[in-house]
């Protein structure tokens, strides 16, 4: 008992993810059908995608609020420039790498000027949201390629395996973040610093470019993240990105991680990942509205964190 | 364990206490007694009056809150006060307006530049803008306010001015503007009757709606209901809301369709949402069903043709929607008297015979196209439709060429 009471905090969000997928495929007819199961799958990889930038930036003790900017201006960007004849394999690469300097630029100021990242990505994605509209003046002309549309398809296959590219890349990437947490340099300065970014600097991490990296990594999923969602929506939308605010950041926290950072990792927040997919559609299927799924969600996540989320930070702990 | 226990009965009080807030949501508006209606009606032109059923849902219907105004003298500034310019609706009102003010200036009738202010969705900002533009010399602001209520001071102080505030398609409840546009309520019952009669009277419907709790979503939604419940064998089996976001909508979609096995006949969907409706359909493995969307996107329009939909749409496009909101403002510096602050139309429906013509004037198009298709005459009624709001006044020279 002591043991499930010390590690609450990690089985917890797991037991309730797969749990919910149970109590939902009891309640709704045709929740275990592999058109149901692919859907959250494919729903659950866009979100975790998405969401994996924000984990890593948390536990460093920052934040990313340009998150669903960065998605907006790849997704146009991506959209309209394939639109006007542009190779999707010259203009992917090119809008990944402007979300890696998006990111990049928002660790450095936030660590160079010591303010917090918070309203520096706040202000980097009202940049962002302007100078979008600068350049197109609301006029998003713009087309997917049919592959990116496939690679993001409920019904999509990946070889022989019948789900979609998005939920392998998902895999793949859960698999790197969870080493590069685990068993690297960057993902023990990462966990340092979010534990007392003071004593991280006297122990001689380099903090510049730490911050610097993390957040060019989050930049970095979030085009991704862009390019995938231009293909889901088959459109070029710059507010595309605007439901992955809040949900990335209840992923986060749903799945464990403290918001205050320190603790936590990738690996929960792919069970929050799965946990608000699978509690959107328990609810949808239910046939509760959209008010009553906000108030649910905002819910669980206060229960979520009185249940496992009342540690004290790893700093007062030590 | 203590510690387990109190956080859980924290967590309960919490649930509590959200269950309560969950039930405070916006309710629909009342609606005014029989007498209210009529003396409301009296001001729209009987031909019209068809189009304003349930008008309550969108704002006040008045008679002329321009009964003082005198037209001021050419050259006319023309202004935009935008809410949001960042969408392709937009930029195509705004474009629309400066095409429009170019023919007018050609003739010395109207200043060279269009001065057009966006606040991004904030009303504040909106309303500073808009005082800005009425205090630098404009002589018609054409604007579209985010709040119904939160420009009524700057649109009375500029009606003081002699400044003449036109709203397109987000009608203000205060006295001090002309509102042009369509009756919400009106459009979701057409879009619903259309469904209604392609099921034969039978059949499960979806509707699927924008941003929840707002008039505009209210209107629509309650216009559709009304229309379905006058068919028994009609269920409506679930509304989903989308945004006006396609990635939402799909994503919201297909959340819903994994969950409700049943059959699916039919969906009302109010614009941005219908491709990604259909795609969702696709990619759950269920067949096209009767579909009828509130506008005329390219996308919506392409995917139509490729993929030999039966279904209907409304032209709202926002080229169209400004063409009919600076001919109010033609009318009235021309001196035609307004009988009624509120001028709306019924939006042109597109049946499958008329997409396609309409598909074959944007050439190129796909359905990931994010443009709007408007009639290529961008008219959303005949001219002499809007006259019939009008008394007197001098004949419009030159006659706009939109």
């Amino acid at each position: 008992m002591n043991w499930v009471r010390h590690r609450l905090d990690v089985i917890a969000p797991f037991g309730i993810a797969i749990a919910l997928f149970f109590i939902t495929a009891a309640v709704i007819p045709g929740y275990g059908s592999m058109v149901s199961i692919r859907s959250l799958l494919l729903l659950s990889s866009l979100l975790g995608i998405a969401s994996a930038g924000q984990t890593l930036t948390i536990i460093m003790g920052g934040i990313d609020l340009s998150v669903p900017a960065v998605i907006g201006l790849a997704c146009v960007g991506f959209a309209v420039a394939f639109g006007q004849g542009v190779s999707p394999w010259v203009i992917g690469p090119i809008v990944i790498v402007a979300g890696i300097i998006i990111g990049a630029i928002n660790g450095l100021i936030s660590r160079a000027l010591r303010v917090n990242s918070l309203i520096v990505t706040l202000a980097t994605a009202t940049i962002i949201y302007g100078a979008i509209w600068a350049q197109t003046k609301g006029d998003n002309r713009g087309s997917v390629p049919d592959f990116v549309t496939d690679f993001v398809s409920v019904i999509g296959w990946t070889g022989p395996i019948p789900v979609p590219g998005a939920v392998i890349l998902w895999a793949f990437l859960v698999l790197v973040f969870v080493i590069l947490e685990r068993r690297s340099v960057l993902g023990r300065w990462v966990y340092a610093s979010g534990a007392n970014p003071g004593a991280a600097e006297l122990a001689h991490i380099p903090s510049l470019l730490l911050w610097t990296v993390v957040f060019a990594i989050s930049g970095g999923l979030s085009a991704l993240a862009g390019i995938l969602l231009a293909g889901f929506s088959s459109a070029a939308n710059p507010q595309v990105g605007d439901a992955y605010l809040f949900t990335t950041l209840s992923a986060v926290v749903i799945g464990g991680t403290p918001i205050i950072g320190g603790r936590g990792g990738y690996a929960r927040t792919v069970a929050g990942c799965f946990i608000i997919t699978e509690l959107t559609m328990l609810l949808i299927g239910l046939g509760l509205d959209e008010a009553a799924q906000q108030v649910s969600l905002g819910v669980l996540i206060i229960v979520l964190v009185a249940i496992y989320g009342r540690e004290t930070h790893v700093r007062m702990q030590i | 364990m203590t510690r387990l226990w109190s956080a859980l009965r924290a967590a309960s009080l919490t649930l509590c206490l959200a269950g309560v807030a969950g039930y405070a949501i916006a309710a629909e508006p009342p609606e005014p007694s029989k007498a209210e209606q009529q003396a409301a009606l009296a001001n729209v032109p009987s031909h019209a009056r068809q189009y304003y059923d349930h008008y309550w849902y969108n704002a006040p219907v008045g008679g002329n809150p321009y009964a003082n105004w005198t037209p001021p003298p050419p050259p006319w500034q023309f202004c935009i006060n935008d809410s949001m310019l960042g969408t392709s609706w937009r930029t195509d009102l705004l474009n629309e307006v400066k095409k429009l003010n170019a023919q007018y200036h050609a003739a010395g009738l109207t200043k060279a530049e269009v001065l057009s202010t966006d606040s991004n969705n904030n009303i504040g900002v909106q309303l500073t803008q808009f005082n800005n533009l009425s205090r630098q010399g404009c002589n018609v602001i054409i604007s579209t306010p985010s709040n119904p209520t939160g420009l009524c001071a700057g649109m009375k102080d500029a009606l003081e001015k002699n400044v003449l505030s036109i709203t397109v398609q987000s009608p203000v409840n205060c006295p001090y503007a002309m509102n042009v546009g369509s009756n919400q309520y009106y459009g979701g019952r057409e879009l619903a009757e259309w469904v209604a009669k392609a099921l034969k009277g039978k059949g499960n419907v979806l509707i699927l709606s924008g941003v929840p709790g707002i008039s505009t979503t209210i209107g629509l939604e309650a216009g559709s209901k009304a229309a379905f419940a006058k068919y028994p064998g009609i269920k409506i089996v679930g509304t989903v809301y989308g945004f006006w976001n396609e990635a939402t909508s799909k994503t919201e979609m297909v959340k819903w369709l994994a969950t409700h096995p049943q059959k699916l006949d039919g969906i009302v969907s109010y614009g941005d949402m219908a491709v990604a409706a259909d795609e969702a359909l696709a990619q759950s493995g269920r067949p096209p069903v009767m579909q009828a969307d509130g506008t005329n996107e390219c996308a919506y329009i392409a995917y139509w043709h490729e993929k030999k939909l039966h279904t209907l749409a409304l032209l709202a496009g926002g080229g169209s929607n400004g063409y009919e909101a600076f001919y109010v403002a033609l009318k009235m510096l021309n001196g035609a008297k307004p009988t009624t602050n509120m001028v709306w139309f019924p939006l042109p429906a597109l049946n499958d015979a008329s997409a396609e013509k309409l598909y074959a004037a944007y050439p190129g198009i796909t359905h990931t196209s994010s443009c709007w298709a408007d009639a290529p005459d961008h008219h959303l009624v005949a001219d002499s439709y809007i006259d019939a709001f009008f008394k007197g006044g001098k004949k419009i020279e030159p006659k706009p060429n939109p």
